[in-house]
């Protein structure tokens, strides 16, 4: 049980690059697949292309991706930009919560890293704000989740609820 | 969980007793300094964070068991149906809401979390006098229906008016509030079912004085997002749930008339006599009555004498 567990994790844990052909090494995918925290929806399908025509990679992948970081929090300490050994969110926003005790570890680098978000928050933070400030893309929940039968009954869904005009995009 | 037996609350309601008579302070007016229990957990509510999925009312209901609620946990209706209250609250049928609040110094709605705020040195346990609350030393405030006598004095004694009373049954009263998770996960060092049900992390789980350390990080790194107040640190002396809000705590929808000592320092005095009320007053009068029956049946014995003293 338990290596099963380990198992699904290992497969489901971030981005599976999806839709055809990958992409060579250096590109970046087109269609990422966020899975790692299905349990209650569908996993998410994430137009990453569409993004790259959008924003300057550093928005999201802070610095890593080698251009310069935009936040000025960031950029009080990180004035170059290399990149980064791997540019996914899973690499530094764990499927952990974060809690009080990032908050006390003595490492040097908690000085000020003391309050990294889960990968959820990551997600969830970075996507809707971002949508809420460009006021453009999915903002609702049901607009890129759907929900799992597991989710159905943790929020207490009927069918009947389901079929509403409102809550129809959850099942496209 | 720590039962008290009914015999074990005469116990110590006797204890008490004695120590007033001989003069020691009784319990609860030991508890003035109280900062709360090195190590004890908590919980930091971001409020520039939170979006009103509800993720963890429909968590919390799952983790207790509690009834099915009238619509699913999706219905955001229910922001606007606070009928004559005006906001929403925790009832016997959910241990936490989350409340909206449409403040004009906010260009959004604002969401709020509310459930026991676990006080550090809580009324409702100060206020109970069968003690069937706990403050545990991980920091939860847990209740136990085994010895509750329905007398909701803690309902009155809450400053955040938490504590509801389920009534279908007279002759098993019972209080619902949150519990911490206590029994499930936190008595285990694991966070409560709500946090790791919220997709914003607008709820992080540790101990109290980290939590007090990134509250405080947060206000410090982004000063134009926060205001620069820290609710629950020092509200009715301490809470175990703390809150970070984009706007004065007034405007959220927070009591901010709750006084910062903690709400036993006020009635402490009183509350005191309570249980010598209970214990000292009984044997006290059976102690008159036979003194007095002794003088009429003695009336010129020595005894009278000492019963004049
Ligand atoms: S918030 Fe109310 S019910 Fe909770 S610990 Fe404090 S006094 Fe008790
Ligand atoms: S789960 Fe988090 S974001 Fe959702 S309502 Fe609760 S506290 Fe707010």
């Amino acid at each position: 049980m338990k290596y099963f567990l380990f198992a699904a994790m290992a497969i489901s844990i971030g981005a599976i690059p999806a839709g055809g052909a990958p992409p060579p090494e250096d590109e970046p995918p087109r269609l990422i697949v966020l899975d790692s925290l299905a349990h209650f929806y569908e996993p998410v399908r994430f137009d990453h292309q569409l993004h790259i025509d959008y924003a300057d990679c550093a928005e999201c992948h802070h610095h890593t991706t080698a251009s310069p970081a935009t936040d000025p929090r960031c950029t009080i300490c990180h004035t170059t930009a290399t990149a980064g050994a791997s540019v996914a969110c899973r690499n530094c926003h764990g499927t952990k919560r974060p809690s009080g005790e990032d908050a006390a570890k003595p490492r040097p680098s908690h000085r000020y890293h003391i309050d990294i978000v889960s990968l959820a928050g990551a997600y969830h933070i970075n996507c809707l704000d971002c949508h809420q400030a460009v006021d453009a893309g999915p903002i609702e929940c049901i607009d890129c989740h759907a929900f799992t039968e597991e989710g159905k009954k943790f929020f207490h869904l009927t069918d009947s609820l389901l079929g509403s005009p409102k809550n129809q995009g959850a099942d496209q | 969980m720590k039962r008290i037996s009914r015999r074990s609350f005469f116990k110590a309601g006797t204890t008490a007793a004695l120590a007033g008579i001989l003069g020691f302070k009784s319990a609860p007016a030991q508890a003035r300094a109280f900062s709360g229990y090195a190590h004890s957990k908590a919980v930091l509510v971001d409020l520039t964070r939170c979006i009103g999925c509800r993720s963890c009312e429909a968590a919390c209901n799952k983790e207790q068991g509690l009834p099915a609620p009238a619509t699913p946990f999706t219905d955001q209706s229910v922001f606007a149906d606070t009928g004559h209250l005006g906001h929403r609250r925790p009832d016997d049928k959910a241990y936490t809401v989350v409340d909206r609040t449409d403040s004009p110094l906010a260009d959004h709605p604002l969401f709020r979390k509310i459930q026991c705020n676990h006080c550090l040195e809580p009324s409702c346990l100060t206020a109970c006098f069968v003690n069937a609350y706990t403050k545990t030393a991980q920091g939860a405030v847990i209740y136990d229906p085994s010895v509750c006598v329905g007398c909701r004095t803690c309902m009155v004694a809450c400053p955040f008016s938490i504590p509801a009373f389920r009534y279908d049954s007279a002759l098993h009263p019972r209080i619902m509030k949150c519990q911490f998770c206590y029994e499930t996960r936190l008595q285990y060092d694991r966070p409560p079912a709500c946090v790791e049900a919220c997709p914003r992390d607008a709820l992080t789980f540790g101990e109290r004085e980290s939590l007090l350390r990134i509250a405080r990080h947060r206000i410090r790194t982004r000063p134009d997002e926060y205001v620069n107040h820290i609710y629950g640190e020092h509200e009715a002396g301490g809470t175990s749930w703390l809150y970070l809000s984009p706007v004065p705590f007034a405007e959220a929808g927070f009591d901010t008339t709750v006084p910062t000592e903690p709400i036993i320092n006020y009635v402490k005095d009183f509350l005191a006599i309570v249980p010598m009320v209970l214990t000292i007053w009984p044997a006290l009068f059976a102690g008159f009555h036979l003194l007095a029956r002794r003088n009429r049946v003695h009336p010129d014995s020595a005894d009278t004498e000492i019963s004049d003293e």
